[in-house]
């Protein structure tokens, strides 16, 4: 009874420190990697919104990986953004 | 009066405000539903939108909105006694200011994570937007002017803080090299950082480094110009990351020293219904800002928080939740003061310097733990001026991005990054040097609850929209527009105009006076767009953007 209920106050605790501590730093790294991301889905899968694709190799042999995170991608690159979303660029 | 009876207060506000009042609008107002997808979720694309822990949120949305105003304001107000600044911190965060960041993140959740720019185009009008831009350039000059003070009069007032703050300078250079470049291990990254960062505060104590204020004011601004250019990754964050674990020490360090020492309040319980500053209503309402309600935190809710929320039942714990908190470290500030200054006299001296009375107030409750006075002290100057280079940050990035949006179509010129950001630098150089520091400081607080009450109103024109029960942030709007127009009104046209006229720092005080002219002008629009707006909902049109309503006219 009282070991769960200590483990949950220093799950919670945890948490809260991480959000304080590293979320932010977290975040920035998540960025930087999307970045990367976007770079290369653009030069690879950059037909899908319209730029001119230039290797179909890599295109095809890629795409089965690729497919499941078009959806996300599409929306995240063709969103409007707006003042406040380009603080961080 | 014993300083513990304040905690009484505390207590009460926050239990009832947060579990009763708080609980009954997410309910009754907001119909939360755990079962509704968020943003964060039907979104997701693992940065903006991610769904997040609700008590990882919590401490990201405290560390957004708890910057260096919510101490120096309540420290300023303090000229009118402890109990006004008390009884307006806990009424204004029971009524308005947990009610505010709670409700935006719920409209921009309802809203697809939308902003206040996207908002105010959908449920006001489309020139609110551009409106809004203008409004938000100024404010965030006002917000540079206030803070580059602040930290200019700190750095060159305590020749034991410049050491230490070009230390926590290069740390953070230093921590974004190491994580983002070196990919060192965060652990032995933080490490490293906490251990630079304390002993140059101690170290600091001992080379104490003499700076004029104007070599500080260019130090400042050179700082801005690169939080302004170099990429987030490169400062911003690293900054952010590094500091923020003197600003938490010295916040329990001074929450025990409280405990221990438990002083009495020895500042005056009510001075005068009216000060230098101007009457208590409304200077003292803009005067204290954050720790009662603040128009910064609309942003960071509706911008941030609101995309990484994963259930509706998280947004009370994690916005209203950080808003209490704000607000129990503005009754920190108003203790530590309150019990640190033999007279009125002596704090009424030391009030152009906030970092100072600061500094006296946590110092020597942070002494109470067993901390030697020096070191006690140097570290709630580091802290105090971390808080506010933290603004100093962003500010500038902010007002780089709004004059290109909104100039950056007529002068392409303003779309260039160095020279948007110079001239921000340049504007606020002028008016720091020339304006009167405690009229600057109501300006800001003035714009600051402005922005509050914009999203007051967009919050109103929301529930109106869905025919819920809009008088719950109906009648916190129409006080904080009064209140807030009233406040820049009486600063420009009672304060800065006549001191201008009078030959005292002309230039400063009728730009600052213009400054708020044009706030004012901007809130009177923004205000009519929204009561045609309210009517229209109020008459039952369907919702939609104002061009598609225009085509099916």
């Amino acid at each position: 009874m009282v070991k769960p209920l200590i483990s949950s106050w220093l799950r919670t605790i945890k948490d809260y420190l991480k959000g304080i501590f590293l979320y932010g730093i977290l975040s920035g790294v998540y960025e930087e990697k999307r970045c990367l991301d976007n770079l290369f889905m653009l030069g690879v899968f950059g037909s899908t919104i319209g730029f001119p694709y230039l290797f179909n190799y890599y295109y095809l042999r890629l795409m089965p990986y690729y497919v499941r995170r078009f959806d996300g991608w599409k929306k995240q690159i063709l969103k409007d953004k707006d003042f406040f979303d380009q603080v961080g660029d | 009066m014993n300083s513990l009876w304040v905690l009484v207060w505390w207590v009460v506000i926050v239990v009832i405000g947060y579990r009763v009042y708080a609980k009954w609008a997410a309910r009754r107002v907001f119909d939360v539903d755990p079962n509704r997808a968020t943003p964060a979720k039907m979104y997701m694309d693992g940065v903006d939108f991610m769904p997040a822990n609700k008590n990882v949120l919590y401490g990201f949305q405290l560390n957004s909105i708890a910057g260096a105003a919510p101490i120096i304001g309540p420290i300023v107000a303090l000229q009118w006694g402890w109990v006004p600044a008390l009884l307006w911190l806990g009424l204004g965060v029971f009524f308005i200011g947990w009610l505010h960041d709670f409700s935006s993140a719920m409209v921009s959740i309802r809203n697809d994570g939308d902003t206040f720019g996207a908002l105010g185009y959908k449920l006001i009008s489309p020139r609110a937007r551009k409106i809004l831009l203008t409004f938000i350039y100024f404010y965030l000059l006002l917000i540079a002017t206030a803070f580059g003070h602040v930290i200019t009069k700190g750095v060159s007032a305590n020749h034991a803080l410049p050491f230490p703050l070009l230390v926590v300078i290069g740390v953070a250079f230093l921590v974004g090299h190491m994580i983002y470049r070196a990919r060192v291990n965060i652990i032995v990254t933080t490490i490293i950082a906490i251990v630079a960062i304390f002993l140059s505060i101690w170290l600091g104590t001992l080379w104490q480094i003499k700076i004029s204020y104007t070599t500080a004011l260019i130090c400042v601004l050179i700082f801005g110009y690169f939080s302004s250019i170099l990429p987030v990754w490169r400062f911003i964050q690293p900054y952010n990351y590094s500091s923020v674990y003197v600003v938490y020490f010295g916040i329990i360090a001074g929450i025990i020293g409280i405990i221990i020492g438990h002083k009495p309040m020895t500042l005056p319980a009510f001075t005068s219904w009216t000060i230098g500053m101007g009457p208590l209503w409304p200077i003292l309402f803009v005067t204290i800002a954050c720790g009662a309600i603040s128009g910064w935190h609309s942003l960071v809710s509706s911008t941030a928080t609101s995309r990484q929320l994963e259930n509706e039942l998280d947004v009370r714990p994690v916005t209203a939740g950080a808003m209490f908190a704000e607000f129990t470290i503005s009754i920190i500030a108003v203790i530590v003061v309150a019990t640190a200054f033999a007279d009125k006299a002596a704090y009424i001296k030391g009030v152009k310097n906030p970092v100072g009375l600061f500094v006296g107030g946590l110092g020597g409750a942070i002494t109470s733990i067993g901390l030697p006075e020096s070191y006690a002290k140097a570290t709630a100057g580091i802290m105090i001026l971390i808080l506010a280079l933290t603004i100093i940050n962003l500010v500038f990035r902010f007002m780089k991005v709004a004059s290109a949006e909104l100039l950056g179509d007529a002068i392409s010129i303003a779309k260039n990054p160095h020279i948007a950001t110079v001239v921000a630098l340049v504007i606020t150089f002028i008016l720091v040097k020339t304006g009167t520091w405690l009229y600057v400081w109501v300006l800001f607080g003035g714009a600051n609850q402005l922005m509050a009450s914009f999203a007051l109103l967009l919050i109103t024109l929301f529930l109106v929209q869905k025919a819920k029960n809009y008088k719950i942030a109906i009648y916190p709007m129409f006080f904080m527009y009064a209140t807030t127009v009233c406040a820049l009104f009486y600063t420009a046209f009672f304060k800065c105009l006549p001191a201008g006229f009078a030959g005292k720092k002309v230039f400063g005080n009728f730009f600052a006076a213009a400054v708020a002219i044009l706030l004012i002008i901007c809130a009177l629009i923004l205000a009519y767009d929204g009561w045609k707006a309210f009517k229209k909902y109020k008459a039952g049109v369907p919702e939609g953007p104002p061009e598609a309503e225009k085509a099916a006219a």
